[in-house]
């Protein structure tokens, strides 16, 4: 992703920062959008630590979370006369975090090789049970994320939305601009498939249980 | 509850990522992009401040004569076109826009198609495309961009706006549209969306002006995606569809540049041969001369 070329805000004062904590977002919007950096602030302040989490969940890779959510708020910040309120500021939010992680995606396509860990496990298969609890569970961790970046993106998106960060349908619906019924398919669907894969891979025993 | 043993495995993968969270810090300040970001080389930015400007002074020059012919007063196709012709001329001295094809059709005078050549030639450097000669009807549009393609590299303001009005072209108007969510759509982050209304566009817009802009940021958005082959792909289509269009120096070098041994001497030969002042002219003559 090209690097962008930012300028800073100066920070408000105290009273001032005390005054736009108390507006909520649509108030915060329209003030952003009359040039107001206190505003902008605010709104970058509010939803950073939510927006980073998010961009965690969809990409799996700190470096490129950070990424993923620093384009977003400067996408955003960058756009805010277009927000339209039809959905939360937040959601909104969500839906360009979700794009940009789309294209960092494919940008990054072919750079890790998550059929090796996958894979793994047989080759492990005499030492893994020799590991400690904490190793064993941080192997199987990156099994799980590796088995989720082999979802198909349909599915995958769906998954991540309800799974783990446990959005309802309607919610998911809302972000990945599908309908509801097929926000909670496709999440069924992502689910069964990974159960599946683990289990072909030997990450998950065949009863169930890790 | 599932019953299919993922349920530990998703609480220690929610674990892993919160933790993977809590150690992003928050910079202080938040991101403001600035104004001379990359986009901002993008003629399609330039266009949507620029277009309404051209539609309200068309609007304007008929609205004024409508108003003219209701009084009674007779207006002849001389007193109108040098009405037009005036609007024009302060709409290019202020963004270089052209405007000319609404006067015509104010009047229910016999429909001229809008050209360049309907125009006196406005001062366009040919560094960029010296062989102005023989273009057939499509080209000449390529033209219309070209010119405004060639300003951008000095530096002025160069908008493209169709030479046909906005708001009495159907297919103007439906480009118009779709280059209007287009860009929406781009800016939302939604480049996917953004990448299938320019490609309605490049199939409904046969060789205009807004078609180049659209395959523009096409190969925009294939490059920021990083799909190398798509860019290309893009490229070499821009390039049969507008060997003389506003992209064309660039593309063609680039095109160039892509290529390896014989086949690039063979390239930068034939940039050499139809941009003689290319902006890549003096790279071509270097890797054209050396070879066999």
């Amino acid at each position: 992703m090209a690097v962008r070329r930012l300028q800073l805000v100066k920070p408000a004062s105290a009273q001032e920062a005390d005054v736009v904590s108390t507006l909520d977002d649509t108030a915060l919007q329209r003030l952003a959008c009359a040039d107001d950096p206190r505003a902008r602030t605010e709104l970058y302040r509010r939803h950073h630590a939510r927006v980073v989490r998010y961009a965690c969940y969809l990409v799996r890779d700190r470096d490129l979370a950070e990424e993923v959510a620093q384009e977003t708020f400067v996408r955003a910040l960058d756009s805010l006369s277009r927000f339209r309120g039809e959905a939360s500021f937040a959601t909104w939010l969500d839906r360009i975090a979700l794009n940009v992680s789309r294209e960092v995606r494919r940008k990054r396509k072919g750079h890790r090789r998550m059929q090796e860990v996958l894979a793994l496990r047989h080759e492990l298969a005499e030492t893994v049970s020799r590991l400690d609890q904490a190793h064993q569970d941080e192997l199987r961790t990156r099994a799980m994320l590796a088995a989720i970046d082999t979802l198909p993106d349909s599915l995958r998106e769906a998954f991540i939305l309800r799974e783990l960060l446990g959005f309802s349908p309607p919610e998911i619906a809302q972000r990945l601009g599908i309908s509801k019924s097929n926000a909670a398919v496709r999440a069924h669907r992502a689910r069964r498939v990974l159960a599946k894969t683990l289990r072909e891979s030997g990450w998950l025993e065949k009863g169930g249980s890790p | 509850m599932n019953d299919d043993g993922l349920d530990p495995l998703l609480a220690a993968t929610r674990d892993h990522l919160d933790a993977m969270a809590a150690s992003i810090p928050m910079p202080a300040t938040p991101p403001i992009r600035s104004r001379s970001r990359s986009r901002s080389r993008s003629p399609a930015r330039l266009r949507r401040v620029l277009l309404p400007m051209a539609a309200a002074a068309v609007l304007v020059v008929g609205a004024g004569l409508v108003v003219a012919q209701t009084l009674g007063r007779s207006v002849t196709k001389e007193v109108s076109e040098q009405a037009v012709m005036s609007v024009s001329s302060h709409e290019r001295a202020a963004s270089t826009m052209r405007v000319t094809a609404s006067g015509p059709d104010v009047h229910d005078t016999p429909k001229v198609p809008a050209t360049v050549r309907d125009e006196p030639e406005a001062p366009v450097p040919l560094a960029l495309e010296p062989t102005d000669e023989g273009e057939d009807a499509g080209e000449i549009e390529g033209a219309d961009a070209r010119s405004a393609g060639a300003e951008q590299t000095t530096s002025t303001p160069a908008p493209t706006v169709s030479n046909r009005a906005p708001d009495r072209n159907p297919l103007a108007r439906q480009l118009q549209a779709l280059d209007d969510e287009a860009q929406a759509a781009w800016a939302a982050g939604d480049t996917g969306q953004a990448a299938k209304l320019f490609r309605r566009m490049i199939a409904i817009g046969g060789r205009s002006g807004a078609v180049q802009l659209a395959y523009g940021d096409l190969m925009s958005i294939a490059r920021s995606a990083g799909d190398d082959q798509q860019h290309r792909k893009l490229q070499r289509a821009y390039i049969r569809k507008f060997p003389r269009g506003r992209f064309a120096d660039d593309v063609r070098a680039q095109l160039c540049r892509d290529s390896t041994g014989e086949a690039a001497r063979k390239c930068w030969t034939a940039y050499l041969r139809d941009l003689p002042k290319g902006d890549h002219a003096e790279e071509a003559a270097r890797i054209a001369g050396s070879g066999p």
